[in-house]
């Protein structure tokens, strides 16, 4: 494919070589080469399914190759266990963190390796909270040792990790999308904690689907596809277009697109809405055709307004309507009821239903509408039939309906249960981050197929952390900051700088004033 | 036939368990005896299936044990106060499904786990039991009540014909209803079950009240072997309940049921424990292979679900074609 540059083996810290990962039935990774060299940021880039999270847990002592060697400062590098990875001095922060949320700071970052006394074998605190408080400085943040884990924001544990890896003085620390569940304040934050690591000459080698990161941030980045190594190189010999070809194997068309909406009547309407105190006093329209983009800091309260009106979280006070009529939903069932679809953020947490097939994960809302109109028997002739539909217009690929949804990629994962917000065929669709952690191709298919809803006459709200995806497929804009809505955003308005302001700084901007003036 | 095989693991220590007997026993394959065992299974299998449903949703009722006793002593003190006979029946079941559904709303309303709330209804259950003995027999004597444990329907022991029925029409409730995949949703994951708009809790509480029937009807069978009722009876058969349930490959984590493991696995309990009795091995270590088996399922159980599911969201990455739209 694309021309390397050639390698030359004393500038590898950690060379990867002809490395061959096979599971039962499937190669993971076939012939793969990698290097890390030192005091560098590694960018590793590749959609769903390519084979990151393989090379990450082979480096991490996970997964064994099935060929192939890697060498770890001109040694041969064959851990065993994740213990062995951590000794040999690399430190891999999966997606999901290994962390104990009822344990302090400090705690959590000497689990397993808590200095104690000889006598009591009581663990040193003071020690740990110090050492633990240290390694923060270097870092330049600001979290306190003692703080339980549980009560930390997604940023904060994240940097946990990394204080983590430094306490056992990590040279290579691997990062598996570090910034998929952080907002854009804290994505700036942790860039700025990757290069101090660099500064510090330690290697980072970065997983994510945000180009926008890669470019700001990697020295050299490599692609992987299907499995293959695709291409390394200096990230000044790139581009984003380039890097998307690479990844995709192909053009994609322009990932945001949307047509221009032609204003609906008033779908949902909120008036004064407030929650306990994580919603208070909101006020929000959808139109039909339109949608209405939910952004703001993680925790800023977007996914309990979504939760509020899908009725899994009870209204204190104020008022709703849909459609024109009062609306107060006891629960998902009655919202389902009045036609809303909704999509939850957390996939694996409450979207998958992991023993069921894709077929049955799509029609699990809708069983009603395949039963016979007798017998009251489901009838698996009616389920492929609404299971066939979706499968067309979600274009998922799986070895077929009956595949259970674990064995997915995240990005077919994500059509499937979006396929099963669709199935009642409501009018108004609650998407909460519909594209986390998708690959580049299934996002774009995911913007189109909301383009196209709408289109048809629903109405879309979507709560999305990504900020251009939150412009750029949004008619409208809603920040939120605190459980209060604090800026609404509509045409010129749409910019990131006025989220990020109307999010962080507790400036207001409403556009509809800005109009009027 | 290796498709079965999959999907039914049982079936193979099964043939072999009962090979062995008939090879080692002069008497495994008498046909007295091998009626004894099916008729002993069946009756053990009514219990399973329900609780096939508790398992499949991720939970466990510990309390049905004390159902059986309690029910039983309904029935009987019943009858000894002279009230009909199918009053008498429907007030063990009542009691059953009273229990199932106190096990029901503690667990959704109040948010007590199931682990805990059914420990806590088992004994109060076995308390109330014993309370209103007075550590005292029951004894009835009562032919419709025995014809429910050995009536011979077109010469069918009458518990086979039961089990038979209880057990197609549970695998016609999960493989073919609504409600069936409702309960495998919420054992996958409740939280995505709830998002999906599923009554959740209704179809929990429906579930125990089902577990607290079919502990009744348990109840009705063991007090018409014994002719009575008393605060004893059901010791332990909440362990027996749930081993077979997991000896039929049922996942103890939920989202799966297999209603014919849950009857083979009632067969095989049954088949061991009669194997001991004719090879004339004392009861208590009958307790200790009950035990050892389902410690021996359960880790066989957890080794299927890693390869099936995977650790992680992507610990396997599918290589998959595009399937025929």
């Amino acid at each position: 494919m694309g021309s390397d540059p050639p390698l030359r083996g004393d500038q590898a810290l950690l060379e990867v070589d002809d490395l061959t990962v096979e599971f039962p039935g499937i190669r993971a990774l076939d012939s793969v080469r990698f290097d890390i060299r030192p005091a560098e940021v590694h960018a590793l880039v590749g959609e769903n399914g390519a084979g990151k999270s393989t090379l990450l847990k082979v480096l991490g002592g996970v997964h064994r190759p099935s060929s192939g060697e890697v060498r770890l400062a001109g040694a041969r590098y064959r851990p065993r266990r994740p213990a062995d990875a951590l000794a040999a001095g690399i430190a891999v922060i999966y997606q999901e963190f290994n962390l104990y949320p009822d344990l302090t700071v400090a705690e959590n970052v000497f689990s397993g390796r808590e200095p104690h006394s000889a006598i009591s074998r009581g663990i040193r605190y003071a020690e740990i909270n110090r050492r633990t408080s240290d390694l923060f400085t270097v870092l330049g943040v600001d979290i306190d040792p003692t703080a339980a884990v549980g009560g930390l924001t997604v940023s904060e544990q994240q940097l946990v990790e990394i204080c983590k890896a430094l306490s056992v003085d990590g040279r290579i620390i691997v990062m598996d999308e570090p910034t998929a569940a952080l907002s854009a304040d804290e994505v700036t934050q942790l860039l700025g904690v990757v290069r101090r690591l660099r500064d510090e000459g330690r290697s980072v080698v970065y997983v994510s689907h945000r180009l926008d990161e890669v470019f700001a941030l990697a020295d050299r980045v490599t692609v992987l596809r299907d499995g293959r190594h695709i291409r390394t190189c200096d990230i000044a010999d790139t581009d984003p277009d380039g890097l998307v070809r690479d990844m995709v194997g192909r053009d994609v068309e322009s990932v945001f697109h949307r047509d221009q909406m032609s204003e609906g009547k008033v779908v949902l309407e909120l008036a004064g809405v407030s929650a306990g105190r994580r919603l208070r006093d909101i006020d929000l329209t959808v139109r039909a055709g339109e949608v209405v983009g939910i952004g703001g800091i993680a925790g800023a309260g977007q996914p309990e307004l979504s939760q509020l009106i899908f009725g899994a979280l009870a209204i204190d006070f104020g008022t709703m309507s849909l459609n024109g009529e009062p609306f107060k939903p006891r629960n998902p069932g009655d919202a389902m009821a009045r036609g809303i679809g909704f999509l939850h953020e957390d996939r694996k947490a409450a979207g998958n239903l992991p023993d069921l097939s894709i077929r049955q994960n799509l029609t699990i809302s809708v069983l009603d509408k395949v039963r016979g109109a007798f017998t009251r028997l489901l009838a698996p002739a009616k389920e492929s039939d609404v299971y066939a539909g979706y499968h067309r217009r979600l274009n998922v690929k799986a070895t077929g309906p009956d595949q259970l949804i674990g064995q997915l990629s995240g990005g077919n994962q994500q059509k499937v249960l979006l396929g099963r917000a669709l199935a009642p065929g409501g009018k108004l669709l609650l998407l909460n981050e519909p594209t986390r952690g998708v690959d580049i191709g299934a996002k774009a298919e995911i913007h189109r197929l909301i383009n196209l809803l709408t289109a048809d006459g629903a109405a879309v709200l979507m709560v999305s952390s990504d900020l251009p995806e939150l412009l750029g497929v949004s008619d409208r804009v809603y920040v939120m900051a605190g459980g209060e809505i604090v800026g609404h955003l509509t045409g010129d308005d749409r910019t990131e700088e006025n989220v990020v302001a109307c999010a962080t700084t507790g400036r207001r901007v409403f556009s509809e004033e800005l109009t009027k003036r | 036939m290796i498709n079965a095989l999959k999907k039914v693991p049982l079936l193979v220590p099964l043939v072999l368990v009962m090979a062995i007997l008939a090879l080692s026993t002069d008497t495994f394959l008498s046909v007295g005896n091998l009626e004894n065992v099916l008729v002993a299974a069946a009756i053990l299998a009514i219990p399973g299936v329900a609780m096939t449903f508790c398992l499949a949703m991720g939970e466990f009722d510990l309390s049905i044990g004390s159902t059986v006793s309690l029910a039983g002593v309904a029935c009987c003190s019943a009858l000894i106060a002279g009230l009909p006979l199918a009053f008498s029946l429907l007030a063990a079941l009542g009691v059953g499904a009273f229990i199932g559904l106190a096990n029901g709303l503690v667990i959704t309303k109040l948010g007590v786990t199931p682990f805990i709330a059914t420990l806590a209804t088992m004994v109060i259950v076995r308390g109330a039991s014993l309370a209103y003995t007075d550590g005292h027999d029951q004894i009835v004597s009562s032919p419709g009540l025995k014809y429910l444990v050995a009536g011979r329907p077109l010469g069918i022991p009458m518990p086979i014909v039961l089990a038979v029925a209880v057990a197609a029409l549970a695998w016609w409730t999960i493989n073919r209803t609504r409600f069936g995949r409702w309960v495998c949703a919420i054992g996958s994951n409740r939280d995505a079950a709830r998002m999906s708009g599923l009554p959740v809790d209704r179809i929990r509480i429906a579930v125990y009240v089902l577990v607290g029937l079919s502990g009744g009807l348990w109840g009705l069978l063991i007090s018409g072997q014994l002719q009575k009722g008393n605060g004893q009876l059901g010791l332990g058969f909440e362990l027996d309940a749930i081993t077979v349930v997991v000896l039929g490959g049922t996942a103890l984590l939920g989202g799966r049921a297999s209603i014919i493991g849950t009857v083979l696995g009632a067969v095989m309990i049954e088949t061991i424990r009669n194997g001991l009795n004719l090879l004339n091995t004392p009861p208590a270590y009958q307790r200790i292979s009950v035990g050892l088996l389902l410690i021996a399922a359960l880790a066989l159980l957890a080794l299927r679900r890693r390869e099936r599911r995977g650790a992680g969201p992507n610990r396997v990455p599918a290589r998959v074609q595009e399937s025929a739209a």
